[in-house]
């Protein structure tokens, strides 16, 4: 009896810890988003404040950037190094090398990407401009993932207790 | 390959860069100058004439088999050049230079931007002259003697073409007279670089020997800078380049007021030209040059064609 009892808690517990892991991109990908913005917005500071060179900016903002603080300094890194890559190749190649430990999705990284392009090329009104619209962007994704993770969250925790339940009952 | 050049390169788009290394070591010692625009040879220029790239990265006399610039290359050298960041260089893009570690200059050409009836910026650039900087020590050796007089430096006006070594010569006085150089006392030199040529400084640190009794204001207006010096640095000497904007002439006299010399240059052929152009006659109207040293590329960059006194006599006649 007392196995019996055990094996239902550890299955019990099992349910509970994989519902966790299920939802931990669901839960993760808002708060990288809000990151990503963050990191942005220092860069837009670094950029309209002080004009300071991308190479630098991308050292100063990824203090910002939380989980994607990698992704920013690994710019940082390829610009500093002098072998030839502009701000928007080494913004694409790190962002590239990153996606597969971060949460975001697909259209994230698609969106994050967009930063590369133009970027260090016209005058500083117009960089502002377009990092501007582009955490507007990331804001609009950062609200859906928000809802995704309110709706789905819940859901897959529950749905998950569930099959524990339902394990314990078939096999006991 | 020379080390300062291996640092160009880094700034040029990785497929001109491949083409580049493959030039010999005795050529580039002789290059001068390297100028990209867009869908157009890549032209070097040295003393002695002009030389094209071609695609296996060999030198050719003429352009007919030359390589011709892409517009991918050329974004991606102006991006390079830029440290990516377009926006940190609006003064230099209005000015239409900037400045590279080791004191080479970029000129940039392309679209302009204006507003207000002003040269904001500038956009689509698809040229550029990369000029590459060489210290000369011992340039000015044969001049420095007419600089001086009973132990005090004369103020002096180098006139000459572009490309004609004025600047290289500024350099070699500025190291000679603050390094006490022939066993003379050395004097406190301030140099007001409004190009950021004379000392080649970057991010306002010198990257030549300008001796190491100078003080350096580099990407100043001369008329700001001039008094500034006076004021902050109390020199000896004073050495500026490329004079020729009205308000010059009130910054040059009112530091030659305060009993510091002055020493710097203007483009111009010989005497009779710098007696046409409006500032540089006011100048010498005023009396504040006394020693006048033309130079011309006649037999390469520093050929000396004459050194005059303030009343225009010849002290030396053409000198190499």
């Amino acid at each position: 009896m007392i196995w019996k009892l055990l094996g239902a808690i550890f299955i019990l517990c099992s349910s509970v810890v994989a519902g966790r892991l299920s939802t931990v991109d669901l839960i993760r990908r808002p708060q990288q988003l809000a990151s990503l913005q963050r990191g942005i917005l220092a860069l837009e500071t670094e950029i309209g404040y002080g004009a300071t060179p991308l190479p630098q900016a991308f050292q100063q903002a990824a203090g910002q950037a939380g989980d994607l603080q990698s992704v920013f300094t690994g710019t940082a890194q390829k610009l500093q190094a002098g072998i030839g890559f502009t701000a928007g190749e080494a913004w694409q190649k790190s962002l590239q090398e990153k996606k597969n430990t971060l949460s975001l999705k697909k259209d994230d990284i698609q969106i994050a990407s967009l930063m590369g392009e133009n970027l260090g090329l016209s005058d500083g009104e117009d960089q502002l401009k377009r990092l501007t619209l582009l955490r507007v962007r990331l804001q609009a994704q950062e609200e859906i993932a928000q809802k995704e993770k309110e709706k789905l969250a819940k859901v897959r925790q529950s749905l998950s207790i569930a099959l524990g339940f339902v394990l314990i009952l078939i096999l006991f | 390959m020379c080390t300062d050049f291996a640092m160009i390169l880094q700034f040029l788009a990785p497929s001109l860069k491949k083409l580049f290394s493959a030039l010999p070591p005795e050529f580039l010692l002789s290059l001068e100058e390297i100028r990209l625009r867009t869908s157009q040879p890549v032209c070097l220029r040295t003393a002695q004439k002009d030389y094209w790239l071609n695609a296996q990265g060999n030198i050719e006399s003429s352009y007919n088999h030359a390589y011709c610039l892409t517009r991918e290359e050329m974004n991606k050298t102006v991006l390079l050049l830029a440290d990516s960041s377009l926006y940190a260089l609006e003064e230099e893009l209005r000015w239409g230079y900037l400045t590279l570690p080791g004191g080479h200059r970029v000129g940039l050409s392309g679209q302009g931007v204006v507003g207000h009836g002003e040269l904001k910026t500038l956009k689509n650039i698809n040229c550029l002259n990369i000029r590459i900087a060489k210290e000369v020590p011992g340039a000015a050796q044969e001049i420095l003697p007419y600089l001086w007089q009973d132990n005090s430096v004369l103020d002096t006006l180098i006139i000459s073409p572009p490309r004609a070594g004025k600047t290289t010569i500024l350099r070699d006085i500025s190291r000679t007279l603050a390094d006490g150089s022939g066993g003379k006392i050395p004097k406190q030199v301030g140099i007001v670089d409004e190009r950021s040529e004379i000392a080649g400084s970057r991010d306002g640190l010198a990257q030549m020997d300008i001796g190491c009794h100078c003080d350096i204001l580099s990407g100043c207006p001369k008329e700001q800078g001039l008094p500034l010096m006076v004021r902050a640095f109390a020199p000896d000497i004073l050495i500026t380049d490329e004079l020729g904007n009205p308000a010059d002439i009130g910054a040059v006299w009112n530091a030659s007021l305060c009993g510091v010399t002055i020493i710097a240059s203007a483009h111009g052929s010989d005497i009779a030209d710098m007696q046409n152009r409006p500032v540089l006659k006011e100048l010498a109207a005023a009396g504040i040059f006394h020693r006048y040293i033309v130079l011309s590329r006649r037999k390469g960059p520093g050929t000396i064609e004459g050194i005059y006194d303030n009343q225009f006599r010849q002290l030396r006649g053409a000198i190499g």
